[in-house]
Parts: C-alpha cells; sequence; structure tokens
C-alpha cells in the first residue's frame, strides 16, 4: 500500500458515551475522569489509514459494479434474480466510451456517491468521470457535471429556493413558482421563476457562464447586484470580476454550453488550461503538462461525441506541437521544443 | 492539476434518514439504495479495512454487502436500525474473509498496525503510549474488546452495537465501563495520571 494515501484519522470525533458516564457515577466510581482521558487517548489505536479520497474511489468502483448487477436485474425482470458480479479492471489506460451517457439513455439509476446530508442542509458533489443527477424538494431537477459541488438548506422551496454553486457546472430545469429560484456562484447571481439553463461556474476559470434553453433568465454580478441583464431562450453570457455588467455571448455559444448533458465536448474561446481540467473532471484523468505555457494558449475543441480524454488530448497536441504518454492514471504532455 | 477534494470524516446522517431509506428500499426504490450507498462507502470500507488491513479485500465486501442489502431489501425492517444492519453484515462477510485467509495460507494476516513510519523524537513518549493502549485493547476478551471498538472507532450507539452484537444495550454498556477500567487499571500502574 502507498503510503502516500494514508494519514491519520481524527477519532476524537466520537465521545465517550453518555451510558457509560451513567454507570460510573451510578457505581460511585472513584475517578471518571480519568476513564474519559483513557477514552480520547485511545483515539490512536489505528495509526495511519487511506484517507477517505481512496475509500472514495474504491466506492466508484463497487458502485460501477453494483450497477452492472442491477442493470442486469431490471432488463431479465426476472422475480428471483440471481445477480452475478462483474469484476471491474482497475483503471483502464485505453479511452473507452463514457459509460454514462449509455446508462443515463437506457435506465435511470442515479449515481449518488457524494452526497452529504448535514443539520444545515444538502451538499452534493458528482465524482470525476461522472454526473449526477438530483431532484430538488419542488420538483426542480440538476444536472452536476462531473466534479461540480453544491448545496443548498434543508429548508429548500419553503420560502425562498437557493442554491449555491460552490464550484463547476450544473444544468438546471426548473419547476414553475411564485417563489423565485436563484442561483449563487463565487461571483454573480442567477435569479428565475421558472427555466431551464446551464450555469458553469469553476472559480478557476474565473468566470460564469449562464446560457438559458427555455424561458427568461436574470444574472448580476456579485459587486454589482443592480445592473441586471435578462436573458432570454438561446441566449448566454459572462460574468467575470473585471465587468460589472455581464457580458451577452454569441448564441452559438448557447448550444456549445448546453451540449454536454448529451456526452459532447464543445468548448470555443477556451484556453487549453480550462480544456484539461475538463478533461480531467469529465473522464477522472489526470493530466500532467509542461511547459505551464501552454496551459494559457487560446484552443477550441468540438466534438459531438468523443471516445475518450484521449482523442482531444490527440487534437490538441497535433495542433500546437505537443506530445503525450500515458502515465498511471492519466496522461502527460510535453512540449519538447519551440516551433 | 485539480484534485477531487477530501473530505475527512464527513458527519453520518441523522438515525431518521436510515428509517426513510429502509421504507423505500422496501419498495424497491434504487434511489434510495444510491443515497445509502453514497452516504456509507466511506465508513463501510473503512471498517471493512480495519478488519483486513487490504484495500481490495475491504472493496470485495462492502461490494457484497451491498448487493446482499438490495437482494433483502423487502424484508428490511425500517423498525431495527438499517445502519447497525449495513455493519452487521460487513462485519460478518469480514469475518468470513479472515477465516478464509486464514485457511488458504496458513496464517493469519497480520493487521499492519506496526507497519508505520518511525515516529518523530518528540512523539516517542505519546507513540510508546499509544503501543501501549493499543497492546492492552488486543489483548482484551474477544466480546468485550469488539463492543469498545464499535464503540470508540465506529461511533455507533449501545442500541446499534447491540444489534451488531446480538447483546442486550445494558450489557454493550457493561463490556465498555469494563475495557476502560480494564485500560485504566494496566495503564495506571506504568504512567500514573501521566497527561498525553
Amino acid at each position: 500500500m502507498n503510503d502516500l494515501t494514508r494519514h491519520t484519522v481524527p477519532e476524537h470525533r466520537y465521545r465517550l458515551p453518555d451510558e457509560v458516564l451513567a454507570a460510573l457515577q451510578q457505581a460511585g466510581d472513584e475517578d471518571p475522569t480519568r476513564l474519559a482521558e483513557i477514552w480520547d487517548m485511545a483515539g490512536n489505536y489505528y495509526g495511519q489509514e487511506p484517507d477517505d479520497a481512496t475509500f472514495r474511489e474504491l466506492g466508484v468502483e463497487i458502485w460501477q459494479n453494483l450497477e452492472a448487477a442491477l442493470h442486469q436485474e431490471m432488463q431479465e425482470q426476472a422475480p428471483k434474480p440471481h445477480l452475478r458480479l462483474v469484476k471491474a479492471p482497475l483503471r483502464l489506460l485505453k479511452p473507452q466510451p463514457m459509460r454514462w451517457v449509455a446508462i443515463a439513455a437506457c435506465i435511470a439509476i442515479l449515481l449518488a456517491v457524494g452526497i452529504v446530508f448535514t443539520d444545515q442542509g444538502v451538499s452534493l458533489e458528482a465524482p470525476y468521470g461522472q454526473q449526477l443527477t438530483h431532484e430538488l424538494p419542488d420538483g426542480s431537477t440538476l444536472t452536476l457535471n462531473s466534479g461540480t459541488r453544491i448545496s443548498y438548506a434543508q429548508s429548500f422551496g419553503k420560502e425562498t429556493r437557493q442554491i449555491k454553486l460552490i464550484r463547476g457546472e450544473v444544468f438546471f430545469d426548473v419547476t414553475k413558482s411564485e417563489t423565485p429560484f436563484s442561483v449563487q456562484t463565487f461571483n454573480g447571481t442567477v435569479t428565475v421563476l421558472g427555466t431551464s439553463f446551464n450555469v458553469r461556474a469553476w472559480p478557476s476559470d474565473a468566470s460564469t457562464d449562464v446560457a438559458v434553453a427555455l424561458g427568461t433568465v436574470r444574472v448580476a454580478a456579485r459587486h454589482a447586484p443592480e445592473q441586471v441583464l435578462v436573458l432570454e431562450a438561446g441566449e448566454s453570457a459572462r460574468l467575470t470580476d473585471q465587468n460589472d455588467r455581464p457580458i451577452a455571448l454569441a448564441p452559438v455559444n448557447t448550444e456549445n454550453a448546453l451540449s454536454w448533458r448529451q456526452g459532447s465536448f464543445k468548448f470555443s474561446n477556451h484556453t487549453i488550461g480550462t480544456i484539461l481540467d475538463e478533461l480531467e473532471r469529465r473522464y477522472d484523468k489526470r493530466i500532467k503538462v509542461s511547459p505551464k505555457s501552454l496551459l494559457d494558449k487560446p484552443f477550441g475543441v468540438l466534438i459531438e461525441n468523443p471516445l475518450g480524454a484521449e482523442e482531444i488530448i490527440r487534437d490538441i497536441c497535433e495542433l500546437n506541437a505537443c506530445q503525450y504518454r500515458t502515465i498511471p492514471g492519466g496522461y502527460e504532455i510535453t512540449q519538447s521544443a519551440v516551433e | 492539476m485539480l484534485n477531487p477534494s477530501a473530505h475527512e470524516g464527513a458527519p453520518l446522517p441523522p438515525d431518521d434518514s436510515f428509517i426513510r431509506w429502509s421504507e423505500r428500499l422496501q419498495s424497491s426504490d434504487q434511489r434510495a439504495f444510491s443515497e445509502l450507498f453514497g452516504a456509507m462507502h466511506v465508513v463501510l470500507l473503512r471498517y471493512a479495512w480495519r478488519f483486513t488491513g487490504e484495500q481490495e479485500a475491504a472493496r470485495d465486501i462492502v461490494q457484497d454487502a451491498f448487493l446482499k442489502l438490495w437482494q433483502i431489501r423487502a424484508n428490511v425492517d425500517p423498525k431495527r436500525s438499517l445502519k447497525a444492519l449495513l455493519y452487521t453484515m460487513v462485519r460478518n462477510l469480514a469475518l468470513n474473509h479472515k477465516r478464509a485467509a486464514q485457511h488458504t495460507n496458513g496464517v493469519f494476516p497480520e493487521h499492519d498496525l506496526y507497519d508505520q513510519a518511525p515516529a518523530a523524537d518528540q512523539q516517542v513518549e505519546a507513540s510508546m503510549l499509544n503501543e501501549r493502549l493499543r497492546l492492552y485493547i488486543e489483548q482484551m476478551p474477544d466480546r468485550r474488546r469488539e463492543a469498545f471498538m464499535l464503540s470508540r472507532y465506529e461511533g455507533l450507539s449501545h442500541e446499534e452495537i447491540a444489534q451488531v452484537m446480538n447483546l442486550t444495550p445494558r450489557t454493550v454498556n457493561t463490556h465498555i465501563v469494563l475495557a476502560l477500567k480494564d485500560l485504566r487499571n494496566r495503564l495506571g500502574a506504568l504512567q500514573p495520571d501521566r497527561p498525553l
């Protein structure tokens, strides 16, 4: 086992149960505080363990196997199915078609790895390499692109409908209601009454892009909430920190922005860095690049149904005089000499 | 470039979520199944790893437990703790795995508790204390140790431990009290009231 993936798990989160203290007090124990101290000291029993990320990765693998087993059950429609497990290969380096496209199309098994419920609210995260569809209490649905994280309050839908898009890209299909539905990103707010639209807000890209599929959407920068831009179906806009007002984008951007849910990979007028970040999330690959200056080069990719990350990396390298090779879990892109 | 963020020790869902999941599982709600998986797989994998010390074994155990849960979903009783049921299934599968490994290898697989980076100088005293605590915990009677560990390291309630170990909550409490008293006696003789 790799030592780098290990760390000491905080065990202090589990407190000495009240029943134990009560029993000690009842029995007139001479020193219950010493026992509580020993309870705390014993927290180091396991020492170094694999971290949560390692277990979450195993979880993705397990879920794929379970999904395969459940899928089979659904197709056979047998009353007492015999479930057979497909042992998944660890990590394929060869490009493979994205499983979720097929799954999303034919069955409605929803992958919910990464949902966390707390007293304050619900937090959702779509794992790398996967999309996550989620239904809100008001009936609106969200589709989270890979690596996206959002949260909303337990009270969602009672008086307000507010979603926090912490990072990433979400397609919203909002149920019509008198209560405005709003999405807060790191640099702006998008408000609607009932419509469907896409919000892409990666803090690493330093912009929030909004594209409207149906209805009307209002967009405003966080630091200038009164400067509202109203977008209609087919329109899109971008919020950056340099501008108080959102900038309208060409209509073609709307189509590109909405295409990810169908498995397309379409980015015009972006940088190689943005595109590689997206590849890492979408295909759960690690991509190393040198020199770093390559990341800032403008680039565009318009592919309907890519076979995998490699197809896109090959395009990038062909047009930018770079080379790539597979490394464990991903790819390494290098540029040996200046053209 | 980018790494999925880690949230070590994410809080477990409250008990009423488990009740709702049980009810939805009974009606074959796959979404409830996936939500339950999302909420529980990390803690259960960790629990299984603690038995086996192997990631692959932990993966197979948790996978089999969830598959089994889906197969028996119609008979899941929402009045009994679904959380404890999952722990019970993982525990039994992990024990089977250990037995099988013991059988084929002829050797009991050593839990690699001691296979760790050497402690830095200033940590030596603390780590000696840890070693000692580990030894004492390992020398406890099996049932007592298991009750103590489920409470201390898995954070299960007395009721949940009772369900996993097939005991009454009262007996669970007795086990934990005795475990702590045992540790106090043994530590006290060596290091009276030494703060960590």
